[in-house]
């Protein structure tokens, strides 16, 4: 199972988007146990994933350091959606190569790759169009250091000819062999 | 003298029995609002100050004047804090943690506009806590409103739900791995005999369309499913649904848009049964498409709403065989100022659990042919008995009962409290083509007003059918069989 990191309800309202928390201790000792409960309820490893977010709230930490110690002291591991990154990365002003550094290698299980683009003056976390240079470089970067079991290629409507998904598919697959037990998908 | 605090001009309160009914349009969100806070609004409308809506309150549900300040007060901070007043100085609200301060920010325009103008004012009417006010200062005002705006965005493409995309989404649809329903169209039509083999015509509310079949087998397999909607001919504006068929499977097409494959001759009929609703509802106006069957007592109309399993259609095929008239199955259309339901009166989807229990109604039943749905589950289409609702009128709603199979429990239908009904009526609700204004809020709330609401806990169907008649008065007709009336015309 995998979930965002991030809240989507209030006691006043559903949100329909997960929103950033607050990067401090009190914070991240509600997710740990949030996160323990899942995977006692779940009986499933639990892997966390980054949100895209134009926001960051200010906090004690940097969100790679609340994604480590999350994973460390719950038990659960990562999965990180790359097109998410670029985006935040973007709309924040953060360099997502140096945030990708900061993660613990260890901690990463999965990663997700997607198009984004640019509507008007915000950046758009669409799951349209080609995955963009940037996203294959994260994508290259985690590779080299995370033993990754999973690779999924994020792609909303309108999908493209069966030609252009296959070569993305061919393109991961070559990056993912670079690393062991690494398999590559496509999803629609 | 006016009051400092002041109502949001979008919002509005309607009272249905002894709660109210409010509504905020630029949020797009109704809400049950519970007698206390039904007596609140009513007071802002009178234009009361914060103390005596406080002295009001404690006097009407006998508190103490400090529990009565603290009610008040922790009401109206939340109100403030979601836009739907401004003013109410609410020093004693109990503060409200980070999270929800974002929600507010981010759903409401104007306190983000506060928050620019004066943000130490905003944190202290948001009553953010103190230890969080400095971070809420530390907020990037620019990406809080990006954030806001992807919202905003999120929550209007769930609003206007799955039906709304574009042409781009037809033309992409996969037939399988390497081509597209629009290639494999193309392809075939290249192929297909100009003239079809056999073209059947059909009106569904306001929309006439001619079905052409590649197949004599295709048109025995889909056309049972909708016999009863058949025309006399060809309409002056027709939507054409074309099936083509090839290695691999069928294509659906409409007019020139593929709209749909499938694999298997059993799946036919569920895929162009289900074009014929959606298309025949796209075209139509109307207010909200709620999951309900539907059935007449006379011209006064039952609405059973519910989601799958819940026996709804195996009851609606029920009682049309015991003295009512079949409206819809799955599909109530609420239209029209009052609020009347048009019936979609598709056939009756009779799923493998509901075989036994109509075959003392519909002896045909287990004889009618299997249906491969597309997610999976197996169908009869039960032509509906003769007469059935007429799809170009509409009909008052007179009750509204939510069924619920429960074979372990005794049958009983119990009255439900209206501003409950119009709760779980809107859980059911499929489609909101427009988005809510005022005045369909109102008669939404008048539409209410009008109807008896039950829940109906069922055990079998004889006893459910007894509970029924004796809400609604409708003599109930002895079962018939094959022979009785309304035998539909197999064509």
């Amino acid at each position: 199972v995998s979930e965002h990191l991030g809240f989507t309800r209030t006691p006043e309202m559903e949100l329909a988007l997960p929103c950033p928390i607050q990067r401090a201790d009190d914070a991240l000792a509600v997710l740990v146990e949030h996160a323990r409960q899942i995977m006692v309820h779940c009986d499933r490893p639990l892997l966390v994933q980054n949100i895209t977010s134009h926001l960051s709230l200010p906090g004690t930490m940097s969100e790679p350091a609340l994604l480590n110690r999350l994973c460390a002291e719950a038990g659960c591991r990562l999965l990180l959606d790359l097109a998410s990154l670029a985006v935040s990365g973007l709309a924040q002003g953060f360099d997502a190569q140096a945030w990708l550094a900061e993660v613990e290698p260890r901690h990463v299980a999965a990663i997700r790759l997607a198009g984004y683009r640019r509507l008007g003056d915000r950046w758009h976390d669409g799951r349209v169009g080609p995955i963009p240079d940037d996203v294959w470089a994260l994508a290259g970067a985690v590779v080299q250091r995370s033993p990754i079991q999973a690779a999924v290629i994020d792609r909303d409507d309108p999908l493209p000819h069966p030609s252009l998904l296959e070569a993305e598919v061919r393109r991961l697959r070559a990056l993912v062999g670079l690393a062991p037990a690494a398999t590559a998908g496509a999803r629609g | 003298v006016r009051a400092a605090i002041r109502i949001a001009e979008d919002a509005a309160l309607f009272v249905l029995d002894d709660e109210g009914v409010f509504f905020s349009e630029s949020r797009q969100e109704l809400h049950i609002f519970n007698t206390p806070a039904t007596f609140i609004w009513c007071c802002l409308e009178e234009q009361l100050g914060l103390p005596a809506i406080v002295a009001a309150f404690a006097e009407t549900f006998r508190t103490e004047p400090h529990e009565a300040r603290h009610q008040v007060s922790t009401v109206l901070a939340r109100w403030q804090g979601l836009g739907h007043i401004s003013g109410a100085d609410l020093s004693g609200a109990p503060a409200v943690d980070l999270p929800t301060t974002l929600g507010r920010l981010l759903t409401t325009p104007g306190l983000r506009r506060e928050l620019r103008q004066a943000p130490l004012e905003a944190a202290r009417r948001l009553g953010v806590r103190r230890e969080e006010v400095e971070t809420l200062r530390g907020l990037d005002l620019e990406a809080l409103e990006r954030q806001a705006e992807m919202l905003a965005d999120r929550q209007a493409t769930l609003r206007r739900g799955a039906g709304a995309s574009g042409i781009e989404h037809l033309l992409a649809r996969m037939f399988d791995r390497r081509r597209t329903e629009l290639e494999v169209a193309a392809a075939w039509r290249l192929r297909a005999p100009r003239a079809p083999v056999a073209v059947r015509h059909y009106r569904l509310l306001s929309t006439a369309f001619a079905v052409r079949f590649a197949s004599l087998a295709d048109e025995a397999r889909v056309h049972p499913a909708l016999a009863h909607l058949e025309t006399d001919g060809p309409a002056s504006r027709e939507v054409v649904l074309e099936l083509l068929a090839g290695r691999g499977g069928y294509v659906l097409v409409e007019d020139v848009v593929p709209v749909g494959h499938c694999r298997r001759p059993a799946e036919l009929a569920p895929l162009v049964k289900l074009r014929v609703r959606q298309t025949a509802l796209n075209r139509h106006r109307y207010f909200l498409d709620i999951h309900a069957a539907v059935v007449l007592a006379g011209d006064r109309a039952l609405l059973l709403p519910g989601v799958a399993g819940s026996g709804k259609s195996t009851l609606a095929a029920a009682l049309a065989r015991t003295g009512f008239r079949y409206g819809s199955d799955e599909a109530a259309v609420l239209e029209g100022n009052p609020l009347e339901v048009r019936p979609v009166p598709l056939s009756l989807c009779v799923k493998p659990g509901a075989v036994a229990p109509l075959s003392a109604y519909y002896p045909e039943v287990g004889r009618l042919s299997v249906h491969r749905r597309e997610d999976g589950q197996e169908v009869r289409y039960l032509p509906p008995p003769r007469p059935f609702a007429d799809d170009q009128q509409t009909y008052s709603v007179r009750w509204i009962v939510f069924p619920r199979y429960a074979p372990e429990e005794p049958t009983a239908l119990t009255p439900l409290p209206r501003p409950e009904a119009l709760r779980r009526l809107m859980r059911e609700c499929l489609t909101l083509p427009e988005p809510l204004d005022r005045g369909r809020a109102e008669s939404l709330v008048g539409f209410m007003r009008e109807v008896e609401c039950f829940e109906l806990s069922m055990r079998t169907l004889p006893e459910t059918l007894a509970c029924l008649e004796k809400v609604t008065g409708a003599p109930l007709a002895p079962r018939r069989g094959n022979r009785g009336r309304g035998r539909e015309k197999q064509v």
